[in-house]
C-alpha cells in the first residue's frame, strides 16, 4: 500500500535516532557514519526553504499547466468534471512515478502535486455530483463525502501525508454529520453527543495504532488526526459551538436570556475538557493532549467573555497575563529540579523554545549526511531533475 | 520509546556501540524526563505580551479618570523596576552570545522595554512633552532599544530598535504637509526604505566581520532585505519608472543570492527568488497588457508561467550543489 520503500524509512528512523545519540554525545561521529552506511536511505533531507519554495512554485506550474490544456480545449465543452477528473489522475500519475524512479521524499514538489491532484479530483467530483442531480442538497453532499473518503484514506496510507489524514478525518466527521442530521430531530438534539463519542473513538483507536511498533510510517499522520480529534471532542462539548449550531439545525430562534437545552452541561465541559486535557496530559506525559488543553483553555475563556461580559477585555487581558506568569513562574521554579520526570530543562527531545525561534532563523545545513554519501549510488536510476536530489 | 533502546541492543550485538555507550543510552531511556521547557516559556511569553497590552489599553481607555501622576508612577515604577532587575542580574558584557542569567531575565527586559513605550505614549498624549516633533518621540525609544539590546544582549529588543529606527526615518523623511498632498510620499518612502536598508545591511555586514554580537547580523539583515525588496516591489507597483525599479530589483535579488550561496542561507536564497519572481512577472504582464489582452497573450501567460516555474524549480532542486560549490574555495 505505502508507495516508500519501507526499508529505506525504517533506516531512515534509524539514523534520526543515532543522530539523536550524537547530539546527546553518546555516540562519535564515526559510529553515526557508520549506522548511516549500515542503515542506508535512499530519500534525501530537504532544507525548509527550499521545500516552501518548490511547494509553491509547482503549485503555479501545475494549475497554469492545466490552464494551458483547457484554453485549447473545446469552448463548448460542458463536462469540466471529468476534465479534471483526467487531470487529478495524470498528475497523480506523475507524482507516483517521481516517488519511485527519481525518490522524491517529502521534497515540496511531492507534497504539492498530491494536494493537486486531489484537489482536482474532489471538484471533478462536485462538479459531476452537482451537474447529474442539478441541485445542491445535503444528499449529494453525502454522496460525495462517500465517494471522497475512500480516496483521501488511501492517499494518507499511501503518501503517510499528515494533511490528506486530517481530510479524510474532517470528511469522516462531514458524512457522520449529515447522517445524524437526515435521522431526524431527535439526532440533531443529540449531535453534540454523537460527535463527542465519535471523536472519542478515533482518539482512542489512533491512539492505540499509534503503539504499535510496525507503524510507524504514519506516526505524524496519527498524531495530527489525534490532535484533530481532541479539538472536534471538545468542540462538541464547547457551548458556543453547541449553541450556534443548534440554533441553526434546530432553527431554535434564541432570544436574549434563552438557553439551549442541557446548557449547564455545555458550560461545565466548555472549561473542564480543557483543564481534563491538560491534566492526562501532565499525568500521561503525552504532548500533544497538554499542548491542545492548553490552546483550548484560552478558548473556554473567550467563549465565557463572549456571553457574559464579566470584566472589560484590558482588564481581563491583565488578569489572564498576570495569571499566565504566575503559573509559568511558579511551575518553573518548582520544575528547576525534576519532578516526577517532568523538568523545565531543555532535553533536547522535543521543539525547544529556540527551535521555534530559530525557524526563521534556520541557516545551516542542518542535518547534514557527512560527505561520504556524496557517493551516487544505484547507478543510472536518476534522470534529470532528479539528480539534485541526490547531496 | 522501545524502540530506541532494542535499536541500541540491536547496535551493541553487531558490536556498533560498546558496553558503556549501551548503558548510557538505556540509563537515558529509562529516566527520559518530560520537558515543559516550550511550553512554559511560551505561556510566560503570552502572559508578558497580553499583561502588557491590556494594561496599555487600560491607561489608555482611562486617560481622563485617573489621576495622571499617579499613572505616570505606577508605570515608570515598574518600567525602572524592570531595568533596575535586569541591571543587576545581567552577565557581564561581551562581544559574544551571552547566556540569559536565569529563565526570567529575558522576559522581564521585554516588559521593561513595552512599558516604556506605554509610558512615552502616556506622556506625549497627555503632556505633549515633544509636541510635534514626533521625531524625537521615536528616536529615543529606538536609542534606548539598540542600548538594551547590545547591553543585555537581546534580540527581541533588537527588532524593537530597528522597528523604531524605521518609524523615526518615516517620519523625518515625510513633512507633514506633502503626506496630507501624497505628492511623492509614494518615491520618497521608497528612497528612504532602501537607504534605511543599506544602513542596517551594513550593520549586520560590520557586526558579523568583526565579531561584535554576531548573532544579531541576521536580525539586521532579516529586515534589510524585506524593507528593500518591498521598497523595490512597490517602485515596479507604482512608479512611473518601474523599470529602474525592476533593475534595483534584480540588483537586490543579485546580491542576496550571493550572500545566500556565500552563508548558505536557504532563507535569504527562498526570499530573493519569491520577491524577483513576484517583480519581474508583474512587469512582464504589465508590458504585455499593453500590447493588448487576447487568446494569444493568454498562450503567452500560461506559457511563461510553465516554463519560468520550470525553471526555478529546477534551480531549486538543485541548491545543494549550487551550495557546494563554494567549499573548495575556502
Amino acid at each position: 500500500m505505502i508507495i516508500y520503500n519501507k526499508e529505506w524509512l525504517d533506516n531512515l528512523r534509524i539514523q534520526e535516532t543515532a543522530e539523536k545519540w550524537f547530539r546527546k554525545s553518546f555516540i562519535s561521529v564515526l559510529q553515526l557514519n557508520t549506522v548511516k552506511e549500515q542503515f542506508f536511505c535512499g530519500y534525501k533531507h530537504t532544507n525548509l526553504f527550499v521545500r516552501i519554495g518548490l511547494f509553491l512554485f509547482t503549485l503555479i506550474l501545475a494549475n497554469s499547466s492545466i490552464g494551458l490544456v483547457i484554453l485549447f480545449l473545446d469552448q463548448s465543452v460542458k463536462s469540466f468534471g471529468i476534465i479534471f477528473l483526467v487531470f487529478a489522475g495524470i498528475i497523480w500519475f506523475v507524482l507516483e512515478k517521481f516517488i519511485k524512479e527519481k525518490k522524491y521524499f517529502r521534497n515540496g514538489i511531492d507534497d504539492m502535486l498530491l494536494y493537486v491532484s486531489l484537489s482536482y479530483f474532489i471538484s471533478g467530483i462536485c462538479v459531476i455530483v452537482f451537474q447529474a442531480t442539478d441541485s445542491v442538497n445535503l444528499d449529494n453532499a453525502l454522496l460525495i463525502g462517500i465517494i471522497v473518503l475512500p480516496v483521501l484514506i488511501i492517499s494518507a496510507i499511501r503518501f503517510t501525508d499528515t494533511f490528506t489524514s486530517v481530510l479524510a478525518y474532517v470528511c469522516f466527521l462531514l458524512i457522520v454529520f449529515i447522517l445524524v442530521h437526515k435521522s431526524g430531530s431527535i439526532g440533531k438534539a443529540l449531535m453534540p453527543f454523537v460527535f463527542m463519542i465519535v471523536s472519542l473513538l478515533v482518539y482512542r483507536i489512533i491512539t492505540k495504532m499509534k503503539k504499535t511498533g510496525r507503524k510507524h510510517y504514519w506516526q505524524n499522520c496519527f498524531s495530527t488526526v489525534e490532535t484533530a480529534s481532541l479539538i472536534t471532542l471538545y468542540a462538541a462539548g464547547n457551548y458556543f459551538v453547541v449553541r450556534e449550531s443548534s440554533a441553526l439545525l434546530l432553527d431554535l430562534a434564541l432570544q436574549p436570556g434563552d438557553d439551549i437545552p442541557f446548557a449547564i452541561i455545555f458550560y461545565i465541559l466548555t472549561l473542564a475538557v480543557p483543564v481534563a486535557y491538560i491534566v492526562t496530559g501532565i499525568r500521561n506525559k503525552d504532548r500533544i493532549i497538554l499542548r491542545t488543553g492548553i490552546i483550548l483553555c484560552a478558548l473556554a475563556f473567550v467563549t465565557y467573555r463572549y456571553y457574559y461580559h464579566f470584566m472589560d477585555a484590558e482588564i481581563a487581558m491583565i488578569l489572564a497575563g498576570t495569571f499566565l506568569i504566575a503559573v509559568s513562574w511558579f511551575a518553573i521554579k518548582k520544575l528547576k529540579t525534576p519532578r516526577n520526570g517532568i523538568t523545565f530543562k531543555d532535553t533536547g527531545d522535543g521543539p525547544s523554545f529556540m527551535e521555534a525561534e530559530s525557524l526563521v532563523i534556520a541557516q545551516t545545513f542542518g542535518q547534514h549526511a557527512p560527505k561520504k554519501n556524496d557517493i551516487e549510488f544505484g547507478g543510472g536510476s536518476f534522470g534529470g531533475g532528479g539528480a539534485g536530489g541526490t547531496i | 520509546m522501545n524502540f530506541e533502546s532494542d535499536l541500541a541492543e540491536k547496535l551493541k550485538a553487531t558490536g556498533l556501540l560498546n558496553d558503556e555507550q549501551h548503558q548510557k543510552i538505556s540509563d537515558y531511556n529509562a529516566e527520559k524526563l518530560f520537558s515543559l521547557n516550550f511550553e512554559l516559556r511560551t505561556l510566560l511569553y503570552s502572559g508578558v505580551l497580553l499583561a502588557n497590552t491590556g494594561f496599555g489599553i487600560l491607561i489608555y481607555k482611562n486617560i481622563d479618570s485617573i489621576g495622571h501622576n499617579l499613572i505616570i508612577g505606577i508605570i515608570a515604577l515598574l518600567c525602572s523596576g524592570c531595568f533596575a532587575y535586569c541591571f543587576y542580574k545581567r552577565s557581564p558584557y561581551s562581544n559574544l552570545l551571552v547566556e540569559s542569567p536565569n529563565a526570567f531575565f529575558d522576559y522581564i527586559l521585554l516588559s521593561g522595554c513595552l512599558l516604556f513605550l506605554t509610558l512615552e505614549g502616556y506622556l506625549q498624549f497627555q503632556y505633549h512633552i515633544f509636541g510635534e516633533r514626533y521625531g524625537i518621540a521615536t528616536l529615543i525609544p529606538a536609542v534606548l532599544f539598540f542600548t538594551l539590546a547590545y547591553f543585555f544582549d537581546h534580540k527581541g529588543v533588537l527588532s524593537m530598535g530597528i522597528t523604531a529606527l524605521c518609524a523615526w526615518v518615516g517620519i523625518t523623511v515625510t513633512p507633514l504637509d506633502l503626506l496630507s498632498k501624497n505628492d511623492f510620499s509614494g518615491e520618497r518612502f521608497i528612497y528612504s526604505a532602501l537607504g534605511t536598508g543599506i544602513v542596517l545591511m551594513a550593520a549586520a555586514f560590520i557586526s558579523s566581520d568583526r565579531n561584535i554580537k554576531k548573532h544579531f547580523s541576521f536580525t539586521y539583515l532579516n529586515f534589510a532585505a524585506n524593507m528593500m525588496f518591498i521598497a523595490a516591489l512597490s517602485g515596479i507597483f507604482s512608479s512611473a519608472f518601474s523599470l529602474i525599479y525592476l533593475l534595483v530589483l534584480g540588483a537586490l535579488v543579485y546580491f542576496f543570492i550571493r550572500y545566500a550561496r556565500q552563508e548558505k542561507s536557504f532563507y535569504f536564497l527562498l526570499i530573493s527568488v519569491i520577491y524577483g519572481y513576484i517583480g519581474f512577472t508583474w512587469e512582464l504582464f504589465h508590458l504585455l497588457a499593453k500590447i493588448g489582452l487576447d487568446f494569444t497573450f493568454s498562450i503567452l501567460g500560461f506559457a511563461y508561467f510553465i516554463l519560468s516555474c520550470m525553471m526555478i524549480i529546477k534551480f531549486l532542486k538543485n541548491y545543494k550543489s549550487f551550495f557546494k560549490t563554494d567549499d573548495h574555495l575556502q
